[in-house]
């Protein structure tokens, strides 16, 4: 594991560089997952290789006891940085992964203060923007690429999205 | 499975090897990119030489004028510019600038509730600073042109007038300029004329209204799809800097004639320790267009029928708009998009997207408008964030609604 931290650690340092190019204005949506990763977390769950056995997950992932997950065989891990997740800064990341394969991803969404638009307008109409699809008839439903991406709005204004491979969906209960 | 990097021992000799991995990458760049000293800056020759001319980045520019970056900082009068920039006109390297010091640059972006806390912490570390790498620049460069130099004042308007140190060095001519807890910079330019001018060309000020109408009015371009753009608007990049307001300035002005970098309307504008507060960026536009010879009329509205007349006459109009990085997603991944099909809208504004527009509670920030498509009901918009960040696309209800500055250059 130390080999595979230090490789990782090489990559970034040689990468820096490149992000202190960036110019995103002060940095904002520039941190946490998006560094290690390299690219969004969405464009990094609408990945093929996102899915494929023994994939690697980027950034810092820990073991997550998901009161929800019934099955033992499935493990759940837990995003352990920030990431901004279709423009909107995520409150909790979960991988739920079986024989080293990712299941879903589930991104909770909370409402903050300084957001003036109900969140689940915000953040159906980018995700409408990310995919180009306006989500079918209830909105909440929609396809990029080979993944499946589902809205649902939680209690307290909270959102959960819900991100799968397209072929064969999987939900806990 | 875990891949906490943070709470992962990468171990001591993981340390030392990433250590020496990263000089060893500067080494290399460095050896690679040398800047040629004292070569560089004493003979033009040297910047015509195709090897010293392809290793500025990027490599290509979209715009007639290009600010490229050299790929490392050299050692130059015992010390490391921030930055040493080539300012292209077509392909030609007309001036380089050595960057030493910019408070911008220094402090990085500080939001304006710790300006006050970073001035009182860093003032008198900063200004120290500033007193010795302005004497060390000095000295490099009275060592480099044997000579001390002589004053020159440049500019008409006071917030934007120089005070001025020029060197003949070899076939160059030198400029410096400093002023205190702001700036220290080094110019060299091929024409001496242009050294002593604040405008890129010097004949600019004996230009005829009209025919500058008509000289300007020629870069106004229609495409296929009904997209009319100004493509010659240079992208000069803000970095992790409050500077989103002076790089629409500097990018719209370089294109209206007026040679002035990002960093001096900064220092101009008076943006210190990292922060916006306190300054005077709304004074520096309007100075900025009265040395340019023309106006910089503002409203606290965007029309969108207004801001078509000045751009079809060739004039890029600046807006200060509110912003979140909610709502840009929308128009990156937008863009991203298009690229790739053209064919696809913006959705036209309805209740539930007007409701993630942001609102006064959101941050302020600056873009220049570069071109429209009235077809489509889109104002097409530049960002100082790099050529990815090239004519975007917005609906014109959206630019209306989150607006609340609108600069129109008149000549």
């Amino acid at each position: 594991m130390k080999k595979i931290a230090t490789s990782l650690f090489l990559v970034l340092a040689i990468h820096m560089p490149t992000w202190t190019l960036q110019a995103i204005p002060n940095q904002i949506g520039n941190v946490g997952f998006v560094n290690p990763a390299g690219m969004r977390f969405e464009n990094f769950a609408g990945e093929a290789k996102t899915w494929k056995a023994n994939v690697k997950l980027p950034g810092n992932w820990e073991n997550w006891s998901d009161p929800k997950n019934q099955d033992s065989h499935i493990l759940v891990y837990r995003l352990d940085m920030p990431a901004d997740v279709f423009g909107i800064r995520a409150s909790q990341v979960t991988a739920q992964l079986k024989n080293d394969k990712v299941l879903q991803f589930k991104i909770v969404f909370e409402k903050s203060s300084s957001q003036s638009a109900s969140l689940i307008d915000q953040l159906t109409t980018n995700i409408q923007s990310f995919t180009g699809e306006s989500g079918g008839t209830n909105k909440n439903s929609f396809r990029y690429k080979k993944i499946n991406i589902q809205l649902k709005g939680g209690s307290n204004g909270a959102v959960v999205v819900t991100i799968s491979p397209q072929a064969k969906a999987v939900v806990l209960r | 499975m875990r891949l906490s990097l943070s709470r992962l021992a990468v171990g001591r000799a993981g340390w030392i090897g990433i250590l020496l991995f990263v000089i060893a990458q500067a080494h290399i760049q460095a050896e690679n990119h040398p800047f040629p000293l004292p070569a560089a800056l004493k003979d033009p020759g040297i910047w015509d030489q195709p090897d010293f001319v392809a290793a500025w980045q990027p490599a290509k520019s979209t715009a007639k004028i290009a600010h490229k970056i050299w790929p490392n900082t050299p050692g130059i009068f015992g010390l490391h510019p921030h930055q040493v920039s080539g300012h292209f006109i077509g392909n030609r390297l007309d001036s380089i600038t050595l960057l030493f010091l910019d408070s911008g640059t220094h402090f990085g972006y500080v939001s304006r509730d710790k300006a006050a806390m970073t001035k009182k912490m860093n003032r008198e570390t900063f200004q120290a600073l500033h007193r010795t790498t302005a004497e060390d620049v000095l000295a490099g460069l009275e060592k480099l042109t044997d000579s001390k130099g002589y004053p020159l004042t440049l500019g008409l308007t006071p917030m934007l007038q120089q005070q001025v140190l020029m060197f003949a060095s070899g076939k160059l001519t030198a400029r410096y300029f400093s002023i205190p807890e702001q700036l220290v910079k080094v110019t060299f330019y091929r024409d001496k004329k242009k050294a002593k001018s604040l405008l890129l060309d010097p004949s600019l000020a004996d230009i005829k209204r009209r025919d500058r109408i008509k000289q300007l009015t020629q870069n106004m371009h229609e495409v296929e799809n009904g997209d009319r753009l100004l493509e010659s608007i240079p992208l000069f990049i803000q970095g992790d800097r409050a500077y989103c307001g002076v790089s629409a300035l500097s990018m719209s002005m370089q294109y209206l004639g007026l040679n002035l970098d990002t960093e001096d309307y900064a220092a101009a504008a008076g943006i210190r320790w990292g922060s916006t507060k306190g300054s005077k960026i709304r004074e520096v536009y309007e100075a900025a267009g009265r040395e340019a010879n023309m106006r910089l009329s503002r409203s606290t509205k965007f029309d969108f029928r207004k801001a078509r007349s000045a751009l079809d006459a060739g004039l890029p109009v600046i807006v200060w708009r509110r912003w979140a990085k909610e709502r840009d997603y929308v128009h990156t991944t937008f863009a991203a998009r298009f690229a790739e099909n053209p064919a696809i809208e913006l959705p036209k504004a309805d209740m539930n997207d007007r409701a993630t527009w942001p609102d006064k509670k959101a941050y302020s920030h600056a873009s220049v408008i570069t071109g429209y498509n009235a077809k489509r009901g889109e104002v097409i918009f530049t960002e100082s964030w790099g050529e990815s960040a090239r004519n975007r696309r917005m609906r014109y209800e959206e630019m209306e609604g989150t607006v609340y500055y609108t600069f129109y250059p008149r000549l």
